[in-house]
């Protein structure tokens, strides 16, 4: 079983490198699409932000000398200090401390309900692109009406009927954002279908499956890792949203939506900015940065940009 | 020698919106084991149609229909799809015409080959790697262990197409069908490819389905040939006969129409006309509108199968009995 699954995730890119005894290098598709990405000064500061924003919220720990939910109730809403560098919330909490922690829950939030709309929408437009006929009729019929619903309202009514999570939280956005992606992936299907080489990897005995998983969807991976990148900027955005409104993550884990939360008070908001600023500028950086690696691949991975 | 391949009555018809286009109308032929074919005609007469319908690859919209397809006495017709799939690339192979679009870009050239020989041969993969790489010998590609590691954007149109020969041939299939091998390429890569094929074929003993629309290629590589016209035979014979005496119009007109290396000519005559719409055939033979030698019988009826020598047939009402048989 273990094989079984090796052999279907098999990176494409690397397919057939380490085959031979061969010391000349070969310039694989990955390795050129990552020249192309290298070369790309402001996707390069992108990734560069998020990979530092991605390692503090791993070493949050180490990095601050405070529990997560500590309450310190003598020190309430305290301004930043040398002690608190970004000051204490409304129970005394240290904020550095829960932009850090909420830093690990918005990103993974935003990394697992970009990968769950990205496995729905890309097997859902896979089925449609390859079958045709009333699959991609059906597929596409359903994919018009979850479009078709106003997204925020539908969100919130859903956070509101499962009960605010993490893990709702992202079910929700998954459920929500892979009809891009579907769409996406049946128009490519569609043409990739037409390419001879599907036809000749056909008449050499391949059946559907192999068809569709080891021919052609590594043909569509480009568009599909572009659009997952975006999504999961997008995905960060909605959760921050719900969190803001309480519909999200809950205290007192953190995210950076929840601890935006205190700036729905005018006070707060006039007063009181080490309470909203970080949080808010956090996830400006953080979905500006994703964005910003998203173009960068997209440019890196256009066949029609050739150097 | 018993017949490898028997087609009888091979219908393809493609369900469109516009109504029923009728692909391939009625062809029958055998083919012997070790034998060369050639399929001849213009573009859109059905030749590459007929060829993907043997192997069953004619998906929805399009509908294939025959009395008999036997390969060495199995009936493809009800073979299940799974059974197929173990026929395809195993025991029938196909080239395509196109060596820049007909391997998957994303693959190096030699996982595409193993793909097939593990599929099909049951290899494990140091043994499936010996041997595409002796296939990429064997097909003439220089440095075939560099080649095997590289991607099919880094190789030429010539050599991409050796590669698709060799992935064809890896699991030394009775029948290729090769649709237009050399069109794409220049003139040089295809005698070379072509004296490949022809050698391939002497040492494996391949029977070849070589389809063209350049009877120049298809005199050099086959014994058989038959002259497609609007998804119908209208003439076959053996390649000498075929050159040397074409009888029917249509064939007289391709000879016609390619320049001789010997022979100085003025102009080269064409066949006037154009393929008719296949969704609009003419009444009759499809050819009586473009033909020289039209007659009445011509515009009302489809002509039959008539028989000149014992290997010489040829479908036109200019040598038969019913139409006068104007030319003996």
């Amino acid at each position: 079983m273990n094989r079984f699954f090796a052999r279907l995730f098999r990176n494409p890119f690397k397919m057939g490198s380490n085959d031979t005894n061969n010391n000349e290098a070969v310039l694989t598709p990955g390795k050129i699409i990552w020249k192309r990405f290298r070369r790309n000064k402001v996707a390069m500061i992108g990734s560069f932000i998020l990979l530092v924003l991605i390692i503090l919220a791993i070493l949050a720990p180490v990095l601050t000398p405070y529990e997560r939910d500590a309450i310190d109730l003598r020190n309430q809403e305290e301004p930043p200090t040398a002690e608190h560098f970004f000051g204490t919330d409304r129970q005394g909490r240290d904020l550095l401390t829960r932009n850090l922690y909420g830093g690990r829950i918005s990103l993974t939030v935003g990394l697992v309900a970009s990968s769950l709309q990205m496995i729905i929408g890309v097997l859902m437009g896979s089925l449609a692109g390859y079958y045709g006929r009333w699959v991609d009729t059906v597929i596409m019929r359903i994919t018009d009406m979850v479009i078709s619903f106003p997204f925020l309202a539908l969100a919130i009514t859903a956070a509101a009927i499962l009960g605010p999570s993490i893990y709702n939280t992202m079910l929700i956005i998954g459920l929500l954002t892979w009809t891009e992606t579907c769409r996406l992936v049946r128009g490519q299907f569609l043409s990739i279908k037409q390419m001879e080489y599907i036809e000749a990897a056909k008449s050499s005995g391949a059946g559907e499956f192999r068809l569709i998983w080891r021919h052609m969807l590594p043909n569509a991976l480009a568009p599909i890792l572009i659009s997952a990148t975006l999504i999961m900027a997008t995905a960060i955005l909605i959760e921050a949203a719900l969190s803001y409104l309480g519909l999200g993550v809950q205290p007192p884990i953190p995210s950076w939506g929840n601890i935006l939360e205190p700036a729905r008070s005018m006070t707060v908001l006039m007063n009181m900015w080490w309470l909203w600023l970080p949080p808010g500028f956090l996830i400006f950086i953080s979905v500006l940065s994703i964005n910003l690696v998203g173009d960068g691949l997209r440019d890196a991975l256009d066949p029609r940009l050739k150097n | 020698m018993s017949d490898l391949l028997q087609v009888k009555n091979l219908y393809t018809r493609f369900h469109t919106e516009d109504g029923v286009v009728p692909a391939v109308n009625g062809i029958s032929f055998n083919l012997k084991r070790g034998e060369s074919l050639g399929i001849v005609g213009e573009s859109g007469c059905g030749k590459s149609v007929a060829c993907l319908s043997i192997m069953r690859l004619i998906g929805p919209p399009g509908q294939v229909e025959a009395e008999t397809m036997l390969l060495d006495g199995t009936d493809l017709l009800s073979l299940s799809e799974k059974k197929m799939r173990s026929i395809r690339g195993n025991d029938m192979a196909f080239i395509f015409q196109e060596p820049m679009t007909s391997l998957n870009p994303v693959y190096t050239i030699g996982f595409q080959l193993q793909e097939a020989i593990r599929l099909h041969q049951g290899l494990n993969k140091k043994q499936s790697q010996n041997k595409s790489i002796e296939m990429l010998k064997l097909v003439g590609i220089p440095r075939a262990e560099k080649v095997f590691n590289e991607y099919p954007h880094s190789l030429s149109g010539g050599m991409r197409q050796r590669a698709m020969i060799a992935m064809a041939l890896s699991c030394e299939p009775k029948i290729l069908f090769a649709d237009e091998p050399t069109t794409a390429l220049d003139v040089t890569i295809q005698a070379q490819i072509l004296d490949l094929m022809q050698d391939l074929k002497n040492r494996l003993n391949t029977s070849i389905v070589f389809i063209s629309h350049d009877l120049g290629v298809i005199s050099e590589m086959v014994d058989r040939v038959i002259v497609m016209y609007c998804g119908m035979i209208v003439e076959d014979t053996a390649i000498r006969t075929l050159v040397k005496n074409p009888k029917h119009p249509y064939t007289v007109g391709l000879i016609n129409s390619k320049p001789q290396l010997y022979v100085e000519v003025d102009k080269l005559v064409p066949i006037s006309g154009n393929v008719p719409n296949p969704l609009n055939m003419p009444k009759g033979c499809p050819y009586h509108p473009r033909c020289n030698d039209v007659m009445d019988i011509c515009r009302k009826e489809i002509p039959k199968r008539e028989t000149i020598t014992e290997d010489h047939h040829v479908r036109c009402w200019l040598f038969s009995e019913q139409g006068g048989k104007i030319k003996p």
